[in-house]
C-alpha cells in the first residue's frame, strides 16, 4: 500500500480536527433533537456523561452549565453527575439511582436555587452536581439559553459568509444582552475570528489572551497569534 | 429505547466506544449519541452538507441510527455501521438539494462556521490546502481517501462502510493517495516558484 509523502502527511494531519462541532453546535442539535425524540432517548434527563462526553477541552464548566440548563429546561429538573474521566459507557439508570436519602422524591415540585459548579476540578473522577429549579424558572433559564444559541449562530453565520464586521455587532449585542451569559467563551471564540478577519490583529491578540485566562486548557499559542496564518 | 451488545460494538477506532464492561451491558441510543456525535457531524461535513443544512442532516443521522439500531445484531464495528447510515442520509439530502448533488465537496466550502480557536490560530491555511486538494479526486477517491487518512479507518472497516469489496478499497486509496501526493507536490513546487498562494 503507497504510504503518503511527509509533505502529504502534514497538510493531512492539518485536516483532522476540521470539522468537529463546537460546543453551540452540540447544543443546537441536542436540543432540536430533544425536542423530536424526548431528552430522556439522549441521555439528558437521567446520564449525567451526556454533559460529561460532549464537553471538548475548555469548556467544561460552560457545557455543564449548559446541559445543566436544557436538562431543566426538558424535564425541569433533577440529579446530574458529572465526570471528566469516566467513560460516557453506564447506562442512564446508574445516574438515576444515585439519589439523597435524604430528599424527596418530588424534584419537579420542590423550587429551591439552581446549584451549579463554576469551576470543575481536573482531578476529581466523579463530581455529584444538584439542580433543582422550579418550572417557571427553569423555562427563563432555557429561553435565555436559546436566544444566546441563536445570537452566536447568527454571528457565525456572518462570519461564515465574509461579514465579520456585521458578525462584531451580533457580538456586542450577545454581550449586551449576556454580559455573564453561558456561552461567553464562544462569543470569544467568534470575536477573535471576526477580529482577525478584519485585520484587527492587536486587538484579536487582547481578546485571546483574555480567552486564554479563562478558558481550561486553551492553546497558549492562540494568545500568542490568534490570527496566524491568515 | 434501542439497545444492542456493547460486546459486539467494541471494534471501534480511537476516541470511539472502548471502556470495558460486562458482556451483557446494553448499549443504548444516549451513548451513541454521546459517542458518535462528533463522528457523525464531522462525516456529514465532510461529505459536503453545508452549514445551512447540518443540523438537520445531523438529526435525521440519529433518528435513523435510533430506528435501526434493534436491526443490528452483530455488528463488527459500529463504526462502519454508522458511516453507512451517514453516507445514505447525505446521498438522499444531496438529492433532494440538486444545487449540491452535482459537486458534493464544495471547494470554497470552508470549515468556518464557528471553528475552534486553535483552528484559527494554527491551520487556516492548510486546512484550505487540504480542501481544496480532496476536491480535485473524484468522489469515490475522496470517500476512501477520507475515511482512511482523516478518520484512520481500517480497509476492512472502510468496505464495509462503503458496501464494497475490499479490494476495491485498497485500489482507490491507493490511488487517491498517489493522486493526493501528486498533488501536494505540484502546490510545493509552485510555492516554491514564487506562483499559487
Amino acid at each position: 500500500m503507497t504510504n503518503l509523502s511527509h509533505e502529504a502527511r502534514v497538510v493531512v494531519e492539518a485536516g483532522k480536527d476540521v470539522f468537529q462541532p463546537t460546543n453551540v453546535d452540540r447544543l443546537r442539535v441536542t436540543q432540536a433533537l430533544a425536542e423530536r425524540m424526548g431528552a430522556a432517548s439522549l441521555g439528558i434527563a437521567a446520564n449525567a456523561h451526556a454533559a460529561s462526553s460532549l464537553v471538548s477541552g475548555h469548556s467544561l464548566t460552560t457545557l455543564l452549565k449548559i446541559f445543566g440548563a436544557v436538562g431543566l429546561a426538558a424535564v425541569g429538573g433533577g440529579y446530574y453527575q458529572a465526570s471528566r474521566k469516566e467513560p460516557a459507557l453506564l447506562p442512564p439508570q446508574v445516574a438515576v439511582a444515585v439519589q439523597p436519602s435524604s430528599a424527596a422524591p418530588e424534584p419537579l415540585r420542590a423550587p429551591s436555587p439552581v446549584t451549579i459548579p463554576e469551576a470543575v476540578e481536573p482531578t476529581a473522577s466523579v463530581q455529584s452536581v444538584r439542580l433543582e429549579q422550579s418550572p417557571r424558572s427553569s423555562r427563563s433559564r432555557g429561553d435565555s439559553l436559546r436566544e444566546e444559541v441563536a445570537i452566536l449562530t447568527q454571528a457565525g453565520k456572518e462570519l461564515h459568509n465574509g461579514k465579520p464586521a456585521a458578525a462584531l455587532k451580533t457580538l456586542d449585542e450577545h454581550q449586551r444582552k449576556f454580559p455573564s451569559g453561558m456561552l461567553t467563551q464562544e462569543r470569544s471564540a467568534t470575536r477573535i475570528q471576526a477580529l482577525c478577519a478584519l485585520g484587527r490583529t492587536s486587538e484579536a491578540a487582547a481578546e485571546s489572551a483574555k480567552l486564554a485566562r479563562t478558558s481550561l486548557g486553551s492553546p497558549q499559542s492562540l494568545s500568542e497569534r490568534p490570527c496566524a496564518s491568515r | 429505547m434501542s439497545g444492542l451488545s456493547l460486546a459486539a460494538a467494541r471494534s471501534t477506532g480511537p476516541g470511539e466506544v472502548s471502556s470495558p464492561g460486562p458482556t451483557s451491558e446494553v448499549l443504548q441510543f444516549s451513548v451513541i449519541y454521546q459517542t458518535y456525535f462528533d463522528f457523525v457531524w464531522r462525516c456529514t461535513r465532510r461529505l459536503g452538507v453545508g452549514p445551512q443544512a447540518i443540523d438537520d442532516v445531523v438529526q435525521e443521522i440519529f433518528i435513523v441510527i435510533d430506528a435501526r439500531l434493534s436491526t443490528l445484531n452483530s455488528p463488527t464495528a459500529l463504526r462502519s455501521w454508522i458511516y453507512g447510515i451517514i453516507r445514505r442520509t447525505v446521498l438522499a439530502h444531496t438529492r433532494v438539494d440538486r444545487a449540491r448533488a452535482e459537486s458534493p465537496l464544495d471547494a470554497t466550502d470552508e470549515p468556518s462556521l464557528m471553528p475552534t480557536p486553535l483552528d484559527v490560530a494554527e491551520h487556516t491555511d492548510q486546512v484550505k490546502l487540504l480542501w481544496r486538494l480532496l476536491a480535485e479526486l473524484d468522489g469515490p477517491k475522496r470517500e476512501a481517501f477520507v475515511l482512511a487518512e482523516l478518520e484512520e479507518m481500517t480497509m476492512p472497516d472502510i468496505a464495509q462502510a462503503l458496501e464494497i469489496p475490499l479490494g476495491t478499497v485498497y485500489s482507490r486509496v491507493r490511488a487517491a493517495r498517489q493522486s493526493f501526493d501528486a498533488a501536494v507536490a505540484r502546490h510545493t513546487a509552485r510555492s516554491r516558484g514564487g506562483g499559487d498562494r
